[in-house]
């Protein structure tokens, strides 16, 4: 009897002792975060752009595993008005300039319209047809002819039939002969923030998501931008382009001081990440590179018009020992140098 | 004493392994392997239509092996969420759960019994679909094999906490109620989690009232951490991503984690399914 | 035409009793409710990206209660044998069948008007201007789209168990797109054998994605609506599947035996 009564005392022991436990276990599991890791070729983007163009990807459509890459299709989406093309923005453009530019395009003409500065509507390509976007009056677009094939076929191409062609009704679908239509992105920006609620260290995100509200150009985004880049840079401490961000969204706030902090940050962090000669390759490429020189710049210039000439000087020659030759570096000392 | 001690040892392992039986005949039966079959169907036109296209570049390989093993896991989660959410309030329907505990078998063991056998079940499907998803894609890329036996682990003890969480539910609320909710974690759980636990929910305000809101956010950053977090389970972009394995501790305190939850789901269902007037 | 309107009357009253539509309407509100919630750097009127979410949690959740409404109509009227005294009845078995049909298309008009009225109410919320003729097209086809829907369930049903018929309708309806993109993609790279495969696939097969007008209606601002020349086409496309698959499970549901 007595063996009984102690085994059911030991069994509501160990019953409370779980509980207990469990009661306690925020303390450990809160700090359990398996997935909680930096670099991984989802989040590289040369592999995300690859893994995006394949037919693999095409196939699937807008399913994928990860935001970040759901994202990469609504961006081509959003920015086609919802024409699915088989992928070709040129991502680095559109995170360091805001450039929407496809992949490979390289305008001869340097006066040919660049990101949403222009209103450009190209009279020779007007016509009429019944699957025709109908463009808001005001709306800036740009059109540019490259001949991206869609991910849906041309009729030409297409096996269906009338299959082929309700789908061409019903889906936004334009002639890949026929110019291309970049939109506004402004809509994306929810997208861009749920992405890096979901996958904070994506920094692409932070950046495209910033230049977008910077483009708002009203205080209350410009401030909603700090604010974005300001988790962007907790998250990342290591992206100098997101203070190269800051620094220009400060800028345009004209709190000057802390522009002049942020470049400075942007540069000592590109400095340190920058291969020998600036190397360009799938991991640093021509872009990452623009910006270190741009936050190098930068951070000479805002020292030397906000700070001391003297510190602007030895950033200079700092910043130049590492770059090995820099043409607006080495104008800058002769200057900083007569002053 | 003692062989009268291992005598009923023995019993309720007979108990147990008899409600498991009933529950396999039941799933075959009501021909469940139907639609495991569908479903490794489904993964078998994936990978012929893939074979066809071609696969381009390790980048393309990879993704192809996130989604497969993905798949693997979010439908063989899924699969066990059905079949434990039906076990118990279809016997109370059908009144066939009377005859069963008129007989010398502990409501306990009965309960026990049930979740052995959907997690067992649960694991076959889980253990095959990943097979699957895992086997035809192209390895072109490292990946770690421990990290890949850390996920089989960690999954199964997913599906056991699953299980043990939705015979719990299934006493609470309704059939459908119980399906759509646990689904509803499966899925966004982990975000859910991810968003209330973000520093950035506690980084706005000033001053004062940002030490108010700390407190507060801190409380509930506490407390949603009851909330079972199925994602922390799942390494599975972890492992396609070429990251290494998780540490011994880590691994250590997952499997403590999913356990913790698991047994404290079942004491829970154990407890209300004695008072549980039939 | 009376017992058709009574049986689908039954299960309409049936499908609005049970908590299932309300749970999903609740959760989609939730979903939808939450997508609002979250502030989008103080700006206003984004509303392509409330609407991309909202017309997609609308019919998920639409689709997915549509399966499993029509896939235990048979099933449970079997089990239950509840079908003999209905059949007693001076109904025939094809009004039988309508009767369902229409019941469960009226569950999914009563679903979608729901959540239509949820996603109105959380766009004037908004700010955002409401495509009221995209609305209604989406609308439209995606009743069409539910019929199909519908018809394959009641056939799934006869053919496999419950479990495999909601299997086979939720994968149906959530592959269409990858469907549709694969048989498209895929065909130029197959031979001869596996071209003509294709071609009995692509007009075998239904395909959803072309009674899925919601990317135009989030672009509205850019795209015009369907004319009614391309409704009429869409119509008839969708009518065709229907009838067949209707036909099948009336073939089937004749020579089951009671």
């Amino acid at each position: 009897m007595n063996g009984v009564g102690g085994k059911w005392t030991s069994w509501k022991m160990l019953k409370i002792a779980i509980l207990f436990l469990f009661l306690l276990s925020p303390a450990l599991t809160l700090r359990l975060k398996p997935n909680d890791y930096t670099g991984g070729r989802s989040r590289d983007e040369y592999d995300r752009m690859l893994r995006n163009r394949s037919a693999a990807a095409i196939i699937l459509g807008e399913i994928r595993t990860s935001m970040s890459d759901i994202m990469f299709n609504k961006t081509e989406l959003y920015l086609h008005s919802g024409v699915a093309y088989r992928l070709n923005l040129d991502y680095d453009a559109l995170s360091s300039k805001g450039e929407v530019r496809d992949m490979g395009q390289t305008p001869a003409n340097p006066n040919a319209p660049q990101g949403h500065q222009e209103v450009a509507t190209d009279k020779t390509h007007e016509h009429e047809h019944e699957n025709e976007p109908e463009l808001p009056p005001g709306e800036e677009n740009i059109f540019h002819c490259e001949g991206a094939d869609t991910v849906i076929h041309t009729q030409a191409k297409d096996f269906r039939g009338f299959i082929g062609d309700l789908q061409r009704e019903v889906k936004p679908w334009l002639d890949p002969s026929k110019p291309h239509l970049h939109t506004d992105g402004t809509e994306l920006l929810p997208w861009y923030r749920l992405m890096t609620l979901s996958d904070p260290h994506y920094i692409r995100g932070y950046m495209i998501g910033a230049w977008w509200l910077k483009r708002q150009r009203t205080k209350n985004q410009l401030e909603a931008a700090v604010n974005f880049l300001k988790e962007g840079i907790r998250n990342n401490p290591d992206a100098f382009q997101l203070y190269l961000m800051r620094g220009e969204i400060m800028h345009a706030l004209e709190r000057n001081q802390e522009a002049k902090r942020s470049y400075k940050n942007a540069a000592e962090l590109a400095a340190k990440q920058r291969p020998a000669g600036g190397k360009t390759s799938a991991r640093w490429t021509e872009y990452n590179e623009e910006d270190a020189l741009a936050s190098m710049r930068l951070a000479v210039f805002s020292e030397r018009e906000f700070g001391s000439k003297k510190e602007a000087m030895a950033l200079a020659r700092r910043y130049l020992a590492v770059l090995e030759q820099d043409a607006i570096l080495e104008n800058l000392i002769k200057r900083l140098e007569k002053e | 004493m003692s062989a009268s001690c291992g005598c009923m040892k023995m019993e309720r392992w007979r108990s147990l392994f008899i409600v498991g039986h009933g529950v396999f005949l039941e799933m075959l039966r009501r021909k469940d392997l139907y639609v495991m079959l569908i479903l490794a169907g489904l993964f078998v036109l994936g990978i012929f239509g893939m074979s066809i296209v071609g696969i381009e570049n390790p980048a393309t390989a990879n993704l192809l092996l996130n989604l497969g093993m993905s798949l693997a896991c979010f439908l063989a989660h899924i699969l066990t969420l059905l079949t434990a959410a039906r076990q118990i309030p279809s016997e109370m329907e059908a009144r066939t759960l009377y005859p069963i505990l008129a007989r010398p078998l502990e409501r306990g063991d009965y309960y026990l019994g049930k979740w052995v056998a959907v997690t067992f079940s649960g694991c076959a499907v889980l253990y095959l679909l990943l097979l699957l998803g895992w086997l035809p894609a192209p390895r072109l890329q490292f990946y770690d094999t421990r990290l890949f036996l850390q996920i089989v682990v960690l999954l199964t003890i997913s599906i056991a906490m699953l299980t043990a969480l939705t015979l719990l539910f299934s006493l609470l609320i309704p059939r459908s109620v119980n399906v759509v909710f646990l689904s509803l974690l499966l899925i966004f759980g982990g975000g859910i989690m991810e968003f209330f636990q973000s520093p950035t929910l506690h980084s706005f305000g000033d001053g004062a009232r940002k030490a108010g809101r700390t407190f507060v956010s801190q409380t509930l950053r506490w407390f949603t951490a009851y909330i079972p977090d199925f994602s922390k389970l799942n390494l599975i972009t972890r492992y396609t991503d070429g990251i290494g394995p998780l540490g011994g501790m880590e691994f250590l305190a997952l499997i403590c984690y999913g356990a913790l939850f698991t047994v404290i789901a079942l004491l829970l269902g154990i407890n209300l399914f004695q008072r549980r007037s039939l | 035409m009376r017992p058709v309107w009574l049986i689908a009357r039954s299960v309409l009253i049936e499908a609005v009793r049970r908590k299932e539509i309300y749970v999903i309407v609740l959760l989609s509100l939730m979903v939808i409710g939450g997508v609002m919630s979250v502030n989008f750097f103080g700006m206003e009127g984004l509303t392509k990206f409330y609407r991309e979410v909202a017309l997609e949690v609308m019919s998920i959740a639409c689709a997915l209660m549509v399966v499993v409404l029509s896939c235990r109509q048979l099933p449970r009227e079997f089990e239950n044998r509840t079908i003999y005294p209905l059949l007693a009845k001076p109904v025939g078995r094809v009004s039988f069948l309508m009767g369902k049909l229409l019941g469960v298309l009226f569950a999914a008009g009563f679903c979608l008007s729901l959540f239509m009225l949820i996603f109105l109410i959380g766009t004037w919320y908004l700010g955002g201007k409401i495509p009221w003729i995209h609305l209604a097209e989406y609308m439209y086809l995606q009743m069409l789209a539910m019929t199909i829907i519908s018809t394959l369930g009641f056939l799934f049903s006869l053919i496999m168990n419950l479990d495999a018929a909601i299997t086979m309708g939720v994968l149906f309806y959530l592959t269409a797109n990858i469907f549709t993109n694969g048989i498209s993609y895929i065909y130029d790279f197959v031979g001869r054998v596996g071209k003509v495969i294709f071609l009995i696939v692509n007009y075998g097969i239904p395909q959803l994605t072309l009674l899925d007008f919601s990317e135009k209606t989030v672009h509205a601002n850019i795209w015009r609506p369907l004319g009614v020349v391309t409704l009429c086409y869409l119509t008839l496309y969708a009518m065709v599947y229907i009838g067949v698959y209707f036909f099948l499970t009336m073939l089937l549901f004749r020579r089951r035996e009671l």
